[in-house]
């Protein structure tokens, strides 16, 4: 056997097998590269692609953990009421109020407007805000605020309305918290657009829908022997192309997205 | 007898202790650089540091410990399991600073007595240290899975505590950490919650002045205030009034409290 032959085509078989080997990791390479800049493609790109529009974001950047009590209502402050009568439950945790003399909420161009109300029947009245009024049903509910962030579905501190046809207060419940503070420390926040982009990747949005509002406020976190501890919360307002809409919550400081607040499921239960 | 914790939680730990005649550190669990410049906050100085005791060999107790010893020559105090489960992760300490430390003894140094006592947690042998001086007493005690009969025995009536309060029970539950994490840190050889810390403390306290200090926190599943309220409130619900002769203080990852007299 010529031993020379041999070795060339021994050199010849190998270079060929480079030259394969070596295209065959370009070409896996590139792929890999491809695929990572896929996966790259900014939020909001892919929300675009997909028709979910949102309005202009928040710039918070840093927000601080909430703690309060629940407030115990006075006996005294039930028996003294003016322009109402007050009762209080067994645990005065929570009052429920009626006004002797009826209280409109009529407003302009047939809105609600719960301003008499709050204003002059219920105590601290202006820290509550307006989460959801259903005419139907005719009860509105509200939550209980610091610095203007409403605590979410907190039951120790909502306000529920009610009202008859001729759009007149019949009652109202209200639950109420004490010692509000916020933490001393600062925690960085986990930005609006990545609270959406966590949604938005488990299937919570759905195309063409419209996401009217994105605000920061407080869910309960924590529940200690006398304290409610609670979390930085973002609070998404998502419109769908049939008209309804749903609401949507992420912890704000983790990114985590809250599975409903307890008290939603209660209400949805009642 | 004086202190400090130098910086605590699970980004490193060491803590100062003092007297006339002697200066300790128990862990070194920061860079060396870090610790000359936290002891240097509180006044004092690397070179003047007669012993280290090590609790136990995670990365959190021990980083600058190596370079430490090399630097100043410090004498090191650890038990055999725990010396041995660092080998080669100090790197050389040299044998005439190697010291043994045995579980449950006491050592004298001058006017100090330094007990040791062993803790539930899942490293080779961890065991933490009471100082005594002149009848005072100072307890150091973290990295506990839970606070057993046998702790309580000995870490009973102190002066001061250098106390674990390491999760919210309730956050870490909710928290993004995996799975098994959450059982570590959750089991009898992990930490001890802030409720569970206020329980223990409220058998182990006596009517006297006592300073209650929380620490190893963890980043992700506690914050000062809720470690604060929630020991505060566990401890009034054991019938102790916080303020009254149980005072409770912060810890930082960064920066050492105030050297105090025990
Ligand atoms: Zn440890
Ligand atoms: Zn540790």
């Amino acid at each position: 056997m010529d031993w020379n032959k041999t070795k060339t085509i021994f050199i010849i078989v190998f270079a060929i097998l480079n030259v394969f080997l070596y295209s065959l990791y370009v070409n896996r390479y590139t792929e890999v590269k491809r695929i990572d800049v896929q996966g790259e493609t900014k939020i909001e790109e892919r929300l675009k692609m997909d028709g979910i529009t949102y309005p202009k974001l928040p710039e918070i950047e840093t927000a601080s953990f909430a703690s309060g009590e629940v407030w115990v209502f006075d006996p005294k402050e039930v028996k003294d009421a003016k322009g109402q009568t007050l009762r209080l439950t067994d645990d005065r945790g929570t009052i429920v109020g009626v006004p002797k003399e009826p209280v409109s909420i009529k407003g302009e161009d047939g809105k609600l407007d719960f301003g008499g109300l709050l204003d002059k029947y219920v105590k601290n009245g202006s820290d509550y805000k307006l989460w959801k009024a259903d005419e139907k049903k005719r009860e509105a509910v509200f939550f209980q605020t610091i610095d203007s962030l409403p605590f979410y579905f907190n039951q120790s501190s909502t306000l529920t309305v009610h009202w008859n046809e001729a759009l007149e207060v019949t009652d109202y419940q209200q639950r109420m918290m004490d010692e509000i503070v916020l933490f001393n420390q600062e925690k960085d926040l986990f930005p609006p657009i990545q609270a959406i982009n966590a949604l938005y990747s488990r299937g919570y949005l759905k195309t063409d829908s419209t996401i009217t509002k994105v605000e920061m406020g407080y869910s309960p976190l924590v529940q200690l022997t006398k304290t409610q501890v609670f979390a930085p919360t973002w609070h998404i307002h998502v419109k769908l192309n049939d008209g309804t809409s749903e609401d949507f919550f992420v912890n704000a400081v983790d990114g985590k997205v809250l599975d409903k607040l307890p008290e939603q499921i209660i209400e949805e239960d009642g | 007898m004086r202190f400090s914790v130098l910086a605590s939680g699970s980004t490193g730990n060491s803590i100062y202790i003092e007297n006339d005649e002697h200066a300790f550190l128990v862990d070194a669990g920061l860079s060396t650089r870090k610790l000359e410049k936290l002891l240097g906050e509180v006044g004092r100085d690397m070179k003047a540091l007669d012993g280290i005791f090590v609790t136990h060999e995670h990365s959190d107790h021990i980083r600058g410990l190596g370079v430490t010893a090399r630097k100043y020559g410090v004498p090191i105090y650890a038990n055999e399991k725990t010396w041995k489960a660092m080998d080669g992760l100090v790197g050389n300490v040299p044998a005439e600073q190697r010291f043994v430390f045995d579980m449950e003894t006491v050592k004298t140094f001058g006017s100090f007595d330094v007990q040791s006592f062993a803790v539930s947690h899942d490293a080779a042998d961890p065991m933490f240290y009471i100082f005594h001086e002149n009848g005072r007493k100072l307890v150091l005690i973290t990295d506990t899975g839970y606070v057993s009969d046998r702790m309580k025995g000995w870490i009973r009536e102190a002066d001061a505590y250098v106390f674990e309060s390491n999760h919210d029970v309730s956050m870490l539950q909710m928290g993004r950490y995996p799975w098994n994490i959450k059982r570590r840190i959750l089991s009898d050889v992990g930490h001890v919650s802030n409720e569970d810390a206020a329980v223990a403390m409220s058998e182990v306290v006596s009517e006297k002045e006592t300073r209650i200090y929380l620490s190893h926190l963890s980043k992700d599943n506690n914050m000062k205030d809720l470690a604060r309220l929630s020991v505060s409130q566990t401890l009034e619900t054991c019938g102790i009034r916080v303020g009254e002769y149980v005072h409770l203080f912060d810890t930082d990852a960064e920066q050492p409290t105030e050297l105090v007299p025990v």
